[in-house]
């Protein structure tokens, strides 16, 4: 019985929606007048929210992608001092939840590039690249030249290649600055010419312009350090859960180690571009309520001019409730079709704005950390955008269908 | 007590306000209408004939009196009853066909079927042989805008059919249509009269078309002046 109701419902649902359309896209509605005009409103709104919410998205994916490939999910540091056991560290964060999936150990210091004349300070970071794989996605942000790379190599990033005007082959001078240990403040110079392997886009703007890679044990061989090494990278097999994982892993590893994930690292930025796309959605979704309206009194018109259409319905037996059922379900074929068509649009500009990204800067790199936004389009901004339009317009609808459902049957047939 | 009449006003009176002034439509009419006649209301324009059509067929309400359809009171019902009860007992044809232009001819007959939730494909097969039997077979997928007047007529009166209505009520059915038409949509309601048994109540002011049915009332200045 139950499903013979649901049947009936949803066969008269269908029916409503069927009349719904045929009654909205008509000639009239389609090239005359005021209405399609109002409805090009609502898919710009749409467009605008869509196009908006993909650039903040793809700002946050961009720059945790890069954070994510290139210094892991975690880091583990020792406070003040270089780590020296290997693996008793390494044992330790492994088996300290079985969520942790791999880890590699790196150093770094900062160090001076001399090249063509010019001299610029980068940071110089050694990664042991037989375990990167897993652990950092370096390879995936090669420009040119080959991932692997071998004694006094280096890999360098695309602002640095352009500062030098370096090619993959070209050699580059870089110097450190060692501490004499027996003279507390002197210090002796240590330098040696590598040869640039690749040039990667590291993601992030001051990275591209400052971060040198080298194997591991040329950096160690540099600095003179031995086999000692500042830290490990640590990956995770849900990014997501890097936050709650790193804290935890802190008060497992105690005071003397410094845990950092890439969230907390960019906190500011990451929680600064969470609360501007709020902003930015109500701002933006403005423009669909102001269309939504617009659709609102376009309908009053349209129920004016359906006043015949109205009477005669409700000769053949449509109820008042039947009536304002079908100037609602409009509302709900504006707002579907509205958002179609906005997703398209949105779309197209997000393209746009990814093409223009390639012929000129358009974002500060100095500013905003990246220099180009990924823009990226999630399912639940759309379904947000979506949900959020319906309702407007439903409730946009919701009184010309009310006015449109008591109309006299009487009155409207005089209408001819 | 047996119920012999079908649908009944009982000292129905409609007063308009126009202009600040009460203007009296209908004065006290009373009247029966049996199951299987067919009635006419004669009467110069502004009679209160139509006033009256649109009060039995539940599409205005009388100031004062009641209508009843056999035995029960229409007067006191919902809006979504009445809206039910005009779909399932009275089938409407107008002046002016009041087609809806966006539906094709077979899509506006089964309407009211898909508005009592009717099955679409009985409805649709039910629209089909009604407009086949009014002689529309090759019109089925074609728009109002692309039908004559007649079949215009024609496609509003399988409308007014597709529920099997106990009463049909039309208002001046050939007053937009020429005399050769005009005269082929009589003879239609005859016909229909004739092979359903259907009850008809038609306003017209032609003398010769009102001359056909059983039984006319002559209406002037809202008031039923003979029977």
């Amino acid at each position: 019985m139950r499903l013979i109701n649901l049947k009936s419902k949803l066969s008269k649902l269908k029916f409503q929606f069927w009349l719904a359309g045929k009654l909205l896209f008509n000639k009239q509605m389609l090239y005359g007048g005021s209405a399609p005009l109002s409805f090009l409103g609502l898919v710009l709104g749409v467009a605008a929210l869509v196009t908006s919410m993909s650039v903040m998205r793809g700002f946050e994916s961009s720059l945790s992608r890069a954070m994510i490939d290139v210094t892991a999910d975690i880091q583990v540091v020792k406070k003040g001092r270089l780590i020296e056991d290997d693996q008793t560290l390494n044992e330790k964060i492994i088996n300290f939840d079985s969520r942790i999936f791999k880890t590699t150990r790196f150093s770094y210091t900062e160090a001076v590039a001399a090249s063509k004349g010019q001299v610029s300070g980068v940071l110089l970071q050694g990664l042991d690249f037989d375990q990167i794989e897993g652990v950092l996605n370096i390879q995936k942000r090669l420009i040119s030249g080959d991932h692997k790379i071998g004694p006094d190599e280096i890999a360098i990033g695309q602002g640095l290649a352009r500062k030098f005007n370096l090619k993959v082959t070209d050699e580059i001078y870089l110097a450190v600055l060692l501490p004499t240990p027996f003279e507390g403040e002197s210090f002796k110079r240590q330098a040696q010419v590598f040869k640039v392997k690749s040039i990667i886009d590291f993601g992030k703007n001051d990275w591209n312009e400052r971060l040198v890679l080298t194997p591991l044990k040329s950096l160690q061989t540099l600095t003179q350090i031995g086999e000692r090494y500042t830290g490990l990278f640590v990956k995770i097999k849900n990014s997501q859960e890097a936050r709650e994982l790193s804290a935890n892993l802190a008060d497992h590893l105690g005071p003397q180690y410094a845990v950092m994930n890439w969230y907390d690292v960019n906190k500011n930025l990451f929680e600064a571009v969470k609360i501007e796309s709020v902003v930015i959605f109500f701002v933006v979704f403005l423009i669909v309520i102001v269309a939504a309206f617009n659709i609102s009194s376009t309908l009053y018109v349209l129920i004016r001019r359906r006043y015949r259409d109205i009477a005669v319905l409700k000769a053949l037996g449509a109820s008042a409730k039947n009536i304002q059922q079908l100037f609602v379900l409009q509302g709900f074929w504006i707002a579907t079709v509205g958002c179609f068509l906005g997703f398209i649009l949105g779309f197209l500009l997000s393209r746009g704005f990814m093409y223009l990204q390639l012929i000129s800067p358009v974002i500060s790199g100095s500013v905003y950390k990246i220099d180009r936004i990924d823009v990226q389009m999630s399912f639940i901004d759309l379904f947000i955008i979506f949900m959020t339009t319906l309702i407007t317009c439903l409730i946009a609808t919701y009184s010309p269908a009310r006015k449109g459902s008591l109309l006299s049957v009487v009155e409207g047939l005089r209408r001819d | 007590m047996e119920n012999t009449y079908l649908i009944k006003g009982e000292g129905l009176s409609k007063t308009f306000n126009t202009g600040g002034q009460d203007v009296k439509v209908l004065d006290s009419v009373s009247l029966e209408i049996k199951q299987g006649e067919a009635v006419c209301f004669l009467g110069s324009s502004g009679a209160g004939k139509s006033t009256l059509l649109q009060i039995l067929g539940t599409l205005d309400h009388p100031t004062q009196g009641e209508v009843y359809f056999e035995g029960e009171s229409l007067t006191q019902m919902s809006d979504k009853d009445l809206a039910r009860f005009r779909n399932e007992k009275m089938g409407f044809v107008f002046q002016f066909h009041h087609l809806i232009h966006e539906l094709t001819a077979l899509e506006n007959v089964y309407l009211p079927a898909l508005l009592a939730d009717q099955n679409k494909e009985e409805a649709i097969e039910k629209a089909e042989q009604l407009l086949t039997h009014l002689g529309l077979a090759d019109r089925l997928n074609h728009y109002p805008n692309q039908l004559s007047g007649g079949e215009l007529q024609r496609v509003s009166i399988a409308r007014a059919l597709v529920r099997n209505p106990r009463i049909l009520l039309a208002d001046e059915p050939t007053g937009n249509l020429d005399s050769e038409n005009s005269r082929k949509i009589q003879e239609l309601f005859f016909e229909l009269h004739k092979q359903l048994g259907l009850t008809l109540v038609v306003v017209t002011h032609d003398l010769q078309f009102a001359e056909r049915f059983s039984k006319i009332y002559r209406m002037k200045d809202g008031c039923l002046t003979s029977n």
